[in-house]
């Protein structure tokens, strides 16, 4: 263990040990470590192999920033170790890495590299064709970053996750200084504030600062640790404030759309005004092995020995700036560890790093103006080098709010600029430096937020800017590899040559050479590639900045943002009493309805013999009222019902104006002034739009108003379905005094109802439609008084025999979105005749110019029933389609409807049927297959 | 889309309350050509600009309304009815 004593910036407490595994080893920490910081101490310096020349990394930026402390922590791949609060025997593995990340054999890759240049698996292994196969297996062995373990599937709701959505004054993403002034500014003015810090602690940088400084809230200097926890205090003790710690915000949308994980929780935060104070971090230098471990930023140095007290290095090499370097060697001297040298960026910078698993030395030299280096350079020997080469912004979701970029002066990175109206940006992120001017500008961007001003820091300099200078990020020489991207191995090397080769924009060269493109996003490297890119193009003039920024910023799990899917589900108002009679329940749309209850060709012959009763509580239930009523449903049905007398029901067919059929149901004439519809289960959301769209625009005196859930339904159809209704106290249900196609309010059970005589199943029957409420009677007396006549519940799967018997199509299942109602036999139901309605041209079109293809019933011969979408084969090809096919115990065969092209429509064409590996045969039939007369329905 | 939409009748409330219900055309008589239906029934004008398009608050008032929207910008104006 390397630990400092105790000091009051440290957040362990060596009281407090605890203990889990890495690859096996047990390792020691304390509470308040983080895994990340716990390893280190324990001596562990190689955290994972890199994702395509499984070279050794460690600890880079200790924020979560940096691809290189992901392990595998509890079963979770690619966990972020090094924020990532440290807890008593957990399990932790390497990645990317056989047998272990200090001995990985697949190392050697790094010597063959010259076999994978950039974007080498789009070019090489092309030919022979057989090379590809057998090289991918390796490739995707070789390469990757964890692995996911597939978990049962636990149903729908059975997972942890969950979302919460929130709408706020006033956002603050941010627990630094800046976000904090912001934050108590705004709430003092009264206005409701979210504070979302990404750590376990408010404070930001200041948590690590053991230097002293000015405390904005006045008073003498302090280390910044203490200015940093006072704070936080205000900020907790504030009621107008609500603190979310360990939060990460991963998605900044238009609306000021905020979205944030926080464990296994989704933030939705839609936020009036927004403080953007996400910091900054040291830019990264690039040399010759600058991913070695024992090579990192100045922040994760200080966090490790400030906030963990760990130290495990003895000798260090600094690279920091004329002002800051000094301080900066103090702070290591002060920790224990020797400062071999200071080098003054950019006056004197690395060449290279030597060492093969940590680094054991580096090779400085001084440059001259152009970035040159003079002479071979000079050797120091080191475990330690400590980058402090000036800051990019931790801008990652102002890119996503669509902010420009632009450079500074003394500044070799891209700064923010542009912001969209709404958001704000304060502190380290906009370019502040200084406690004083962070603290100020946080309380500024708070102050202009609450007055509905634009934001204050960051807009753009006037004038045309010149690109960042890519020498103050990469050291000059040629040789050895030089990685800018972490995440890929992406080298110096390999961005030069995929310009040369044409991708010399940079959105281009990210998706080509994939820089940029890993767990980071872009934090790292995204900035040195935008450089490299515009000196290597001769770009004297600031073009295109930054690529585009998408969410998420930061990785977040799958589960996280699967949270916010719920499945609706709906029951109709019998479920309960069709789980009691035995129903098997299937999904139909969002809807739960019985698919059948045991013998579903039981159920078919009660229809045909005696009687049958099915749920139809699901069918969409509009109500149409006003003088326009009738006129509304002239111009959106097919058919004319300004002329349906009251107390009579027509079917209805719904097209578009490209003559499509969008849905069917029964509409039946309450009064003068008001119509009762009923729609298809899934689309009854979708017709009342269609119909309230109408009338918004052609019928200002028709009101559509949605009943579905008020009513239960049910159909009663067969022989006996008389005599049952009767012993319920129906009325007079005889053809003279309830004809075929009539509809009444009436009393059924004791309950108004409202009947109406109409025939999907092919059958004398009432479709009842009644309180929801009162439907659990209904069926209870309905189930007493049919029990004498063999009424027999009957589902979904009874009703599609039933109603293919019939030859009615099912909207949806036997149509598509390209049919027409000429096409499936229904011109019928089409008034060409009547004025102008949705689909009169095309339908009157289709007429001479009729569709390809026509909808035709079948038969099959023998047995077999061909499945739903099996092909019709005419000498080896596929010419037509079955939509539907069951057996029907009535008729004691396989019927169906199938796609046939028009001119291949005759009776009795000898059919063939494939589906799977099955080929029946059979012909085409006359449709309807029962009782084509219909004298059935009106007994 | 993230936006939120300013519904006529209820306010300023988050898309996902609402039905997108197209851009606002004119249909064509029923004697008009084929071409001119063709055009009704398959093309939009997928303006850079602002436009005019019906919304459908689902989960609101239950009402199509019509506003401009900068389709660059995603800004609103109510439209004229």
């Amino acid at each position: 263990m390397s630990r400092l004593p105790a000091a009051p910036s440290q957040r362990i407490d060596p009281a407090k040990p605890l203990s889990f595994k890495f690859d096996g080893k047990s390792i020691q920490g304390f509470e308040g470590d983080t895994f990340g910081s716990a390893l280190q101490a324990a001596g562990v310096d190689i955290f994972s192999r890199s994702f395509k020349y499984h070279r050794p990394r460690g600890l880079y930026c200790m924020t979560g920033s940096c691809p290189n402390c992901l392990v595998e922590v509890d079963g979770v791949p690619s966990v972020r170790s090094c924020n990532v609060k440290a807890c008593e025997g957990a399990v932790l593995k390497s990645q990317n890495a056989w047998p272990s990340p200090k001995y990985d054999v697949m190392r050697a890759l790094d010597f063959f590299s010259f076999l994978m240049p950039v974007g080498f698996y789009y070019k090489t292994f092309i030919r022979p064709k057989l090379a590809w196969p057998l090289v991918e297996k390796f490739i995707r062995r070789a390469a990757g970053l964890g692995v996911l373990k597939p978990v049962a599937n636990t149903g729908h709701g059975a997972h942890e996750n969950d979302a919460v959505h929130r709408s706020i004054d006033l956002a603050v993403v941010g627990g630094g200084p800046a976000g904090i002034a912001a934050a108590l500014k705004a709430a003092d003015a009264g206005k409701q504030v979210l504070l979302l810090e990404r750590e376990q602690h408010l404070g930001g940088h200041l948590k690590h600062q053991v230097v002293e400084m000015a405390n904005p809230l006045g008073g003498q200097s302090q280390a910044g640790h203490v200015i940093g926890k006072a704070l936080a205090e205000k900020a907790l003790a504030h009621k107008g404030i609500e603190v979310l710690l360990g939060t990460e915000a991963f998605g900044l949308f238009e609306g000021n759309l905020l979205t944030a994980g926080q464990g296994k929780r989704l933030w939705k935060i839609r936020a009036e005004q927004m403080v953007v104070a996400t910091g900054r971090m040291q830019q990264q230098l690039v040399f010759e092995n600058s991913d070695l471990p024992g090579i990192m930023l100045a922040d994760a140095l200080r966090r490790l020995l400030n906030t963990y007290g760990v130290k495990t290095w003895k000798k260090a090499v600094v690279v920091s700036s004329q002002e800051r370097g000094p301080a900066l060697a103090e702070e290591l001297k002060s920790a224990g560890i020797e400062v071999a040298a200071v080098l003054e960026h950019p006056r004197q910078s690395i060449l290279s790093a030597k060492g093969f698993s940590h680094v054991q030395g580096v090779v400085v030299a001084d440059l001259d103006a152009d970035g040159r280096a003079h002479g071979p350079g000079k050797s120091i020997a080191c475990d330690l080098v400590v980058l402090d080469a000036g800051w990019d912004p931790t801008a990652a979701l102002l890119g996503q709010a669509g902010c420009g970029w632009q450079s500074k002066a003394g500044s070799a990175s891209l700064w923010p600029c542009d912001l969209a109206p709404g958001i704000h940006a304060a502190g380290h992120v906009s370019g502040a430096d200084g406690l004083q001017e962070v603290y100020g500008q946080g309380a500024q961007a708070a102050e202009n937020a609450l007055q509905g001003k634009p934001d204050a820091w960051s807009v753009r300099n006037a004038g045309p800017q010149s690109p960042p200078d890519v020498g103050l990020r990469i050291s000059p020489g040629e040789d050895g590899k030089k990685i800018l991207c972490l995440c890929e191995d992406v080298t110096e090397k390999d961005v030069l040559n995929a310009v040369k080769e044409g991708y010399d924009e940079i959105e281009l060269l990210k998706r080509y050479t994939t820089v940029s493109m890993g767990p980071c996003q872009g934090k790292v490297c995204s900035v040195t590639a935008s450089a490299l890119c515009s000196r290597a193009t001769g770009q004297t003039v600031l073009r295109e900045g930054m690529t585009t920024m998408r969410p998420p910023a930061t990785p977040i799990s799958l589960g996280v943002l699967g949270a916010v899917k719920h499945h609706p589900t709906k029951y109709t108002p019998l479920h309960q009493a069709n789980l009691d009679a035995g129903a098997k329940m299937t999904d139909l749309g969002e809807w739960k309805r019985p698919l059948h209850y045991g013998d579903i060709a039981a159920e078919c012959m009660a229809v045909h013999e005696a009687a049958g009763v099915i749920d139809v509580s699901s069918l969409g239930k509009l109500v149409v009222q006003g003088k326009d009523a009738g006129a509304l449903l002239d111009f959106s049905y097919t058919h004319r019902f300004s002329d349906l007398k009251i107390g009579r029901v027509r079917y209805g067919l719904m097209c578009d104006d490209s003559g499509t059929i969008l849905d069917d149901g029964t509409i039946s004439r309450v009064s003068d002034d008001e119509y009762f519809i009923t729609t298809t289960s899934g689309n009854v959301a979708f017709v009342e739009q269609w119909l309230k769209w109408w009338a918004s625009v052609k019928f200002p005196c028709a009101h559509v108003t949605n009943v579905t859930a008020a009513y239960g339904a049910v159909n009663v159809a067969g022989p006996k379905a008389r005599e049952v209704l009767k012993a319920l106290g129906a009325p007079d249900l005889s053809s003279e005094a309830f004809p075929y196609m009539a509809t009444q309010l009436a009393q059924v059970a004791g309950l108004e109802c409202r009947m109406m005589r109409i025939g999907f199943v092919g059958e004398t029957g009432w479709e009842i439609h009644f309180p929801a409420e009162a439907a659990e009677q209904l069926w209870a007396r309905l189930m007493e008084a049919g029990k004498p006549h063999g009424l027999r519940p009957f589902g979904l799967e009874a009703q599609r025999v039933l109603r293919l018997q019939k030859g009615h199509v099912i909207i949806g299942v036997d149509t598509d979105g390209m049919t027409n109602p000429l096409q499936v036999d229904m011109k019928w139901a089409v008034k060409l005749e009547k004025p102008d309605f949705v689909g009169k041209a095309a339908l009157t079109r289709s007429l001479k110019e009729p569709a390809p293809l026509t909808l035709v019933g079948f038969t099959v011969d023998g047995n077999k029933v061909p499945g739903d979408g099996g092909s019709i084969v005419e000498a080896g090809l596929p010419i037509g389609r079955v939509t539907s096919a069951r057996y029907s115990p009535k008729l004691g065969k396989t019927i169906g409807l199938a796609w046939m092209p028009s001119a291949k429509t005759e009776l009795g064409r000898n059919l063939e049927f494939r589906w799977d590996d099955l080929s029946v045969s059979g012909k085409i039939a006359e449709r309807p297959f029962y009782d084509p007369e219909g004298a059935r329905l009106k007994l | 889309m993230a936006i939120k939409i300013p519904c006529v009748h209820c306010g300023l409330r988050d898309v996902d309350e609402f039905r997108f219900g197209g851009e606002l055309r004119s249909r064509p008589a029923f004697e008009a050509g084929k071409e001119a239906w063709a055009d009704y029934n398959f093309m939009r004008h997928n303006t850079a600009g602002i436009e005019t398009e019906w919304w459908f608050h689902r989960l609101g008032c239950g009402q199509w309304f019509k506003l401009e929207r900068d389709t660059r910008s995603n800004l609103f104006t109510p439209a004229a009815k």
